[in-house]
């Protein structure tokens, strides 16, 4: 009988793919039942994972189809198993999956939908307190400003913010008529109230954030502009009057 | 050589802020209503593992066992893994009863980690020698690092292996007594163990230490028929208690007197008012039918 290192090595690799052959002698009763009884921890584990990204992923599933999206997911959970019980923390890897699969060279958007979903329930987990603060000189003293500890920032050159929203609103008729090329969406997303929003930015606001949650101070973050693309009361406007960022001045 | 590090369910229940009553498993979707209303409800069983990442739920959470006492039930722990317990998991298992203070700390006797991967399931050990002492040293440290007993919970099964050497109630009695951990004994478990493995439930149930029991899981099953005629018993939680498991919890709790007891369900999640109605049944029981006094503790 092999030790239990072997045992639960061979047990996974038959629940990972459909090698039995190490474990089944090892199971009580004929092989046929062997087999069923091995199967409904397959089924338990392989659709636990499915779950997990369906809860997740929940627009591009609508996209793909619910039978395609479970073979994918399945698919993608065979090669990609956990590697830690926080399964929040799960499928971080299936936009990647998803842009590698010849099925879907024809959506070619389908990659930053889902990327753009893993940014949206990745926003939810963030603490709620601590993040950069910087400040901004303003007329007789300073604004201190607190990015949202749970901005993340995402950009596309396909109009996947389109493409989610009329989704989620289910909007088909936006939805049929939308033209996913030619997005150069730039968008911030963050949770408030008990929900995610998502919401454009202008590039250069885009850029200057990216700086700050990167760790970069205002200067130098402002400073990775191209110098035709400042306008400076355009950008102050935009950047002081974002729901992500709290204000507060120093006078 | 194990050393015993508390003497079970006495310490447990002395330490416990968990009532010998009926509670429920809190899944996300009632979250705001039990922040909102948590009265009526006795107590409540959270998965450590579902707010190990933090964010709005944990902070929920925070607010909620101001009102609620909080028992943290986890998935995560794989104390079967012939690898040992991973210290990561049990670092954020650490930081989560620090700031929880749960009145109980429970997971199973399973193993969900292989080479560094783990899997959501619950999957069977072979009740050997070895793996009782590999599941003894995998309790021991984590009682040692949470300074603080563990409550095992039987797994449901679906298969044995033919190299075991002792049953399920003499695996469990045998890590009490080694461990000092005390029992998380699910009776809908029990049930769909002994009916999938051709077992009486009176045998697994009552060959176990009676008074390591520190609380009780009711759930749901489901019937799944097979090709050759035969149907086995799926744990899925998608249902209310069945009247068989109902029996088996009249009975127990009749040996026993009062133990927490928590309804559970995950799959199809009802209005909460369907789990606190199941909780009600429960505590009809346990009121009526123990007679208000622990007898074996």
């Amino acid at each position: 009988m092999p030790d239990l290192a072997t045992l639960q090595s061979d047990f996974f690799r038959a629940i990972l793919g459909s090698d039995g052959d190490a474990v089944l002698p090892v199971i009580d009763g004929d092989p046929v039942a062997a087999a069923r009884r091995l199967a409904v921890y397959r089924n338990t584990a392989l659709s636990g994972l499915y779950d997990a990204l369906r809860s997740i992923y929940p627009i591009t599933e609508r996209v793909l189809g619910s039978e395609f999206f479970e073979q994918t997911s399945l698919a993608f959970a065979r090669e990609n198993p956990p590697t830690a019980p926080v399964l929040a923390r799960y499928g971080a890897g299936f936009p990647s999956f998803l842009r590698g699969l010849p099925a879907l060279t024809e959506l070619p958007y389908i990659a930053d939908l889902a990327t753009l979903e893993w940014e949206i329930d990745q926003a939810a987990l963030a603490p709620s307190q601590g993040s950069q603060q910087f400040t901004l000189p303003v007329a007789g003293g300073a604004a201190r400003m607190t990015l949202d500890p749970s901005l993340r920032l995402f950009a596309s050159t396909t109009r996947v913010h389109a493409i989610w929203s009329a989704i989620r609103s289910g909007d088909d008729h936006s939805l049929s008529s939308l033209d996913w090329r030619g997005g150069d969406e730039h968008l911030a997303i963050f949770f408030t109230i008990g929900e995610a929003v998502v919401t454009p930015l202008s590039r250069p606001a885009w850029i200057v954030l990216s700086g700050l949650v990167d760790g970069k101070d205002l200067a130098t973050a402002v400073a990775a502009l191209d110098a035709a693309e400042i306008d400076e009361a355009a950008l102050a406007h935009e950047i002081l009057s974002a729901r992500f960022i709290r204000i507060e001045l120093d006078h | 050589m194990i050393q015993r590090i508390a003497p079970p369910a006495m310490t447990l229940s002395a330490s416990s802020t968990i009532p010998a009553a009926a509670g429920i498993g809190l899944r996300f979707p009632h979250h705001r209503e039990v922040a909102a209303s948590p009265k009526g409800i006795a107590w409540i069983e959270v998965h450590p593992e579902n707010y190990m990442a933090g964010g709005a739920a944990l902070d929920q959470l925070d607010g909620i066992r101001r009102d609620v006492p909080i028992s943290l039930h986890g998935v995560g722990l794989s104390l079967g893994s012939a690898a040992g317990v991973d210290r990561d998991h049990l670092a954020a298992l650490k930081a989560m009863v620090e700031r929880i203070e749960p009145g109980l700390v429970s997971d199973h006797l399973s193993w969900s980690v292989s080479g560094g991967v783990y899997l959501p399931d619950l999957l069977p050990l072979p009740y050997t020698e070895e793996a009782l002492a590999l599941v003894a040293s995998n309790v021991e440290t984590v009682q040692t690092a949470l300074n603080r007993p563990l409550l095992i919970e039987n797994p449901s099964r679906y298969l044995q292996f033919r190299h075991a050497t002792m049953t399920e109630a003499e695996f469990l009695s045998a890590l009490v007594e080694r461990t000092g951990c005390g029992l998380l004994y699910d009776l809908n478990n029990l049930f769909v163990s002994a009916k999938n493995l051709d077992q009486d439930p009176l045998d697994l149930l009552f060959g176990l230490p009676l008074e390591a029991i520190a609380e009780i899981h009711l759930a749901g099953h489901a019937r799944k028929p097979l090709e050759d005629g035969s149907e086995l018993r799926i744990d899925d939680h998608g249902s209310a208690v069945s009247a068989e498991v109902w029996d088996l919890y009249t009975r127990l709790i009749h040996r026993t007197g009062p133990v927490p007891t928590l309804i559970e369900w995950d799959r199809d999640l009802p209005e909460l008012g369907v789990l606190k109605a199941e909780a009600l049944k429960a505590h009809r029981f346990l009121t009526i039918v123990s007679g208000g006094a622990r007898r074996v503790a």
